[in-house]
């Protein structure tokens, strides 16, 4: 059964998630070779110092790249579902509700994880490659917030596509940009370092709302 | 024998708007069901009840005697919902839609599914979305077949298909149902279709119940009669007798459950001046249109 509905899911997602790993490979790509021409152009210790001084994120690119990870694979594995309510064939099948949404969710939430972890590990190559090992540290408490983030958008965007009542999904929509937002905030290195609590606590959150909102839909409009 | 539905005295209202009160009916085990009603009487407001994608204001809906709202898997694998539309998974083929359903129904049948495939004239890894809506509504029809259910609910069967599409949907529902014993709640906005199919019908209006009562019973009882008349300016209104009047100017038809006698005195003793009475026999559509007006 899990193997069907991850079956199903992908198929809503596919093209759309080839498209976001090319993407995340380009952003990876450019980071890689400005990266590499700044330190062709300028010594090794220029360049660290204005990386430190201004607080330049050589990979900022990857934050723009992990947003629309996360409304991306949202929004193409939700659409269909909201189109005709099409969530009724889900919720009719011989499963507990929790578990089809659940395993709906997780679905999405691991290939955006499998993105993440790629552009970690493309990432660690490149800072390893060129920068000192405090840059490497900074790197994943700069990016984790990112994923996150990315994470949370896309709990976000199915909370809103299964909420049936428009005016609830207006007021998701609003809350859910606000909490997203949260994690794409400021430039610097290691930004969220002393809160990666909170941000772990609000992409929990969000996880579970994603329950109300199926509740919602069954519930249907009044 | 049992009754597989029970709904008893359902009301539910969208905001402000009430959309029915007190509904009460039962579905027997093994029986064709249908809902009939114009557009906007609560069709599909009945069956998401029914399926638990809505929760009634109040009323009691049980399905195998569970509460619609809250079925248990083992209930849910026992009814086979066809939703408004043939509305499926478009971006699968056909292989596909029938691999993932498959794996969730343990008395799958896939045979049923293909048999029925073999009609339409398509590949099994075309889209669904490349389809015709008549050949989509066979794959709906074809994954609830090999679902093999007990109860099939199906709402507005008829909506897009043409004459043929209409026709094979239903001779496989005869026989399907009538071989197995299965029983059927359907809907749809072509009442001649379901003449000779239904065993049981309900009959909504805005807001009430107009009727419940086997199909038979209904054709038999209700009838219609035409008659001519002096005055066209003459006063007549619905009452217990009356369920329902047309006026073309002199020509009046009235429907009713009363016999020709009956009618006759009826005009009589108001004083209407009348000549011409006449019963005039009636189809399903007509004797619903007969019942509901038709605006």
């Amino acid at each position: 059964m899990v193997t069907a509905m991850v079956m199903k899911e992908w198929l809503k997602v596919r093209w759309i998630f080839i498209g976001l790993a090319v993407l995340h490979g380009a952003a990876l790509l450019i980071t890689y070779y400005d990266l590499l021409n700044t330190f062709k152009i300028y010594k090794a210790n220029e360049v660290v110092i204005q990386f430190i001084t201004f607080e330049v994120v050589f990979y900022s690119k990857v934050k723009y790249v992990s947003l629309l990870t996360g409304l991306g694979i949202g929004i193409f594995q939700f659409f269909p579902e909201l189109n005709q309510s099409r969530l009724k064939l889900t919720l009719h099948l011989p499963v507990k509700e929790n578990r089809l949404i659940f395993q709906m969710a997780a679905t999405g939430a691991v290939l955006i994880i499998v993105l993440s972890v790629f552009d970690t590990l493309i990432l660690s190559l490149i800072t390893l490659r060129f920068l000192p090992r405090e840059f490497f540290d900074a790197m994943v408490t700069t990016t984790l917030p990112w994923y996150l983030g990315s994470l949370c958008s896309y709990f976000w965007v199915m909370i809103v596509f299964v909420e049936p009542n428009w005016v609830k999904r207006i007021l998701m929509s609003t809350v859910g940009l606000g909490i997203v937002s949260l994690f794409f905030e400021g430039g610097g290195y290691a930004m969220y370092a002393l809160s990666m609590g909170h941000i772990v606590l609000l992409t929990l959150f969000s996880s579970v709302i994603i329950f109300l909102s199926a509740f919602n839909f069954k519930r249907g409009i009044w | 024998m049992s009754n597989v539905v029970e709904i008893k005295d359902l009301t539910h209202y969208y905001g402000e708007r009430l959309i029915f009160e007190n509904l009460s009916f039962n579905i027997r085990e093994g029986s064709i069901f249908g809902l009939l009603g114009k557009n906007g009487t609560g069709k599909t407001t009945t069956i998401n009840i029914l399926n638990g994608f809505l929760k009634p204001k109040s009323g009691k809906c049980l399905m195998f005697g569970e509460d619609s709202y809250s079925l248990s898997p083992a209930t849910k694998a026992r009814v086979g919902f066809l939703i408004e539309g043939h509305v499926q998974y478009s971006f699968m083929n056909i292989k596909q839609i029938e691999k993932y359903y498959a794996a969730f129904y343990p008395k799958w049948k896939k045979e049923a599914y293909y048999e029925l495939m073999a009609k339409l004239a398509v590949t099994e890894h075309q889209k669904l979305s490349k389809m015709s809506c008549g050949q989509r509504s066979q794959v709906a029809l074809g994954l609830i077949l090999a679902q093999d259910p007990d109860l099939l609910i199906l709402d507005d069967f008829s909506m897009g298909l043409d004459a043929g599409y209409r026709r094979l949907f239903i001779d496989y529902l005869t026989e399907y149902a009538k071989a197995e014993g299965k029983t059927i709640f359907i809907t749809s906005h072509i009442i001649q279709d379901l003449e000779n199919f239904l065993d049981d019908c309900i009959i909504l209006d805005y807001r009430s119940v107009l009727l419940t009562m086997p199909v038979k019973e209904f054709l038999a009882t209700f009838k219609q009669f035409k008659f001519d008349v002096t005055d066209p300016s003459v006063p007549m209104q619905k009452d217990h007798v009356v369920k329902n009047i047309e006026k073309v100017k002199n020509k009046i038809s009235v429907y009713t459950f009363n016999g020709e006698e009956e009618i006759r005195q009826y005009l009589t003793t108001r004083g209407i001046l009348f000549n011409g009475l006449h019963q005039v026999p009636m189809s399903l559509e007509d004797a619903f249109i007969g019942l509901t007006g038709k605006y």
